[in-house]
């Protein structure tokens, strides 16, 4: 349906997000929106985790593509605007190699105790 | 006969001292064959989260496997009204249908230097991930106003809250986890415990044709490189890589995780894995984080998320 709705975040889920699954409920309330266009008023969302983002970003994608839904963030403050685009902008990140990192290995306890008590 | 454990009288504020002191007790809890297990306290000082959260980590497990668990501390009136308060060994919970009362009488802490031993819920149905977020938005606040902190030094300590108790959620198979913090005022740090009972690290690659892990060693290396077990497109895996190179790179704290044998410790001297000795097994995953309160100017939070 070629409509507009505003879903207002804070009051479906909380001031605070910290959760995958607080991602899946507010997509999943934007996918059971019969309108085209959502907006998603972030007023009065204080902070929003790492998870959260990651999750909300790669469902947001996915429900532009699969139901041509167009998503729009509103009101979101500096706070949650970084967090998104950090996620964002670190989608295809590539892996650091650990090789290098040495291993230790210790068969008796004394040894061990020794390196624990030096860190 | 039961197995005896005396717990030392004190942990040292060394980093690696308080787990030092874990490690062989874990190791006796988790091997032991007696049926029953007395912790004797009659000497206990002062001890170290690190320390009080892996033991009720590991009493947990006990105590699942029907193992009868006593504690000798009523006499020791150093200590023993420090482990009432902080729910030791058998954690704080919200039970079901009385969740208020758990959320009010985590408010109650507001004025100490600690959290107790919370014993969180995993599961993504509506129930357990909408107590599991009010949990972590509660700990996160409480934190907060315990350390007097703004919201720009909040953020790191609620970024490793989340990370590492999704990790549990997402990976480990526990049924719960566990959490506990201690802030030292007079030494401007927090430690935090966050562990679980759950299958450990190795074990949560297996059947995973993407990774597939040799050793112990090679599956933590997986986990600290940030790769997930989960093969799904929206998955970024263990949030361990991340968390730890904001707390050592960007606060100049010290990481430790243990899982089976295996331990990782990353500190700004040193970024070691670890292999001990037969008996020194961590039934699924125990991470301690030392947090630094005093937040170097020059720290980007952002800088560290991915």
């Amino acid at each position: 349906m070629n409509c507009e709705s505003t879903i207002q975040v804070a009051e479906l889920l909380g001031k605070t997000l910290h959760t995958r699954d607080a991602s899946r409920h507010l997509l999943d309330f934007v996918a059971n929106n019969p309108c085209k266009n959502i907006e998603l008023d972030f007023l009065q969302v204080d902070y929003i985790s790492r998870s959260f983002a990651d999750q909300f970003h790669s469902d947001k994608i996915k429900l532009s593509i699969e139901l041509q839904k167009s998503i729009i963030v509103t009101n979101a403050n500096d706070e949650v605007m970084n967090m998104l685009q950090s996620v964002a902008r670190t989608q295809n990140k590539s892996y650091k190699v650990l090789a290098e990192v040495p291993v230790y290995k210790y068969s008796n306890w004394v040894q061990l105790e020794n390196y624990l008590l030096s860190i | 006969m039961a197995l005896k454990i005396v717990i030392p009288e004190r942990t040292h504020e060394e980093f690696g001292h308080s787990i030092s002191k874990l490690l062989p007790i874990v190791g006796s809890i988790i091997s032991t064959e007696e049926q029953d297990i007395e912790l004797d306290f009659s000497k206990a000082r002062m001890l170290n989260p690190f320390f009080l959260g892996g033991i009720a980590c590991a009493i947990e497990y006990a105590h699942s496997k029907g193992k009868g668990i006593k504690l000798n501390h009523s006499e020791n009136f150093r200590i023993n009204s420090y482990l009432e308060r902080i729910f030791f060994p058998f954690c704080f919970r919200p039970e079901k249908g009385n969740e208020q009362s758990f959320f009010q009488q985590l408010g109650s802490y507001r004025g100490k230097t600690y959290i107790p031993i919370i014993a969180f819920p995993t599961g993504s149905d509506d129930y357990y991930s909408t107590v599991r977020e009010e949990m972590l938005s509660a700990i996160s606040a409480l934190l907060k106003k315990q350390l007097n902190f703004k919201e720009r030094e909040r953020q790191p300590i609620a970024y490793f809250l989340d990370e590492l108790t999704h990790n549990v959620n997402d990976h480990s198979g526990a049924k719960q986890g566990f959490l506990f913090a201690q802030f030292y005022p007079g030494s401007n740090y927090l430690d935090l415990v966050i562990c679980d009972n759950g299958k450990g690290i190795y074990k949560s690659y297996e059947g995973n044709p993407k990774f597939n892990p040799s050793d112990e060693i090679e599956a933590l290396r997986f986990a600290v490189n940030g790769r997930s077990t989960k093969d799904r497109p929206e998955s970024k895996g263990f949030g361990i890589s991340t968390s730890c190179k904001m707390l050592v790179c960007g606060l100049r704290g010290k990481f430790f995780i243990w899982t089976g044998r295996t331990s990782f410790i990353e500190t700004t001297e040193r970024e070691d894995f670890v292999q001990f000795p037969e008996g020194f097994t961590f039934q699924g995953t125990f991470v301690a984080l030392r947090i630094p309160t005093i937040i170097p100017n020059t720290f980007n939070f952002y800088e560290f998320v991915e």
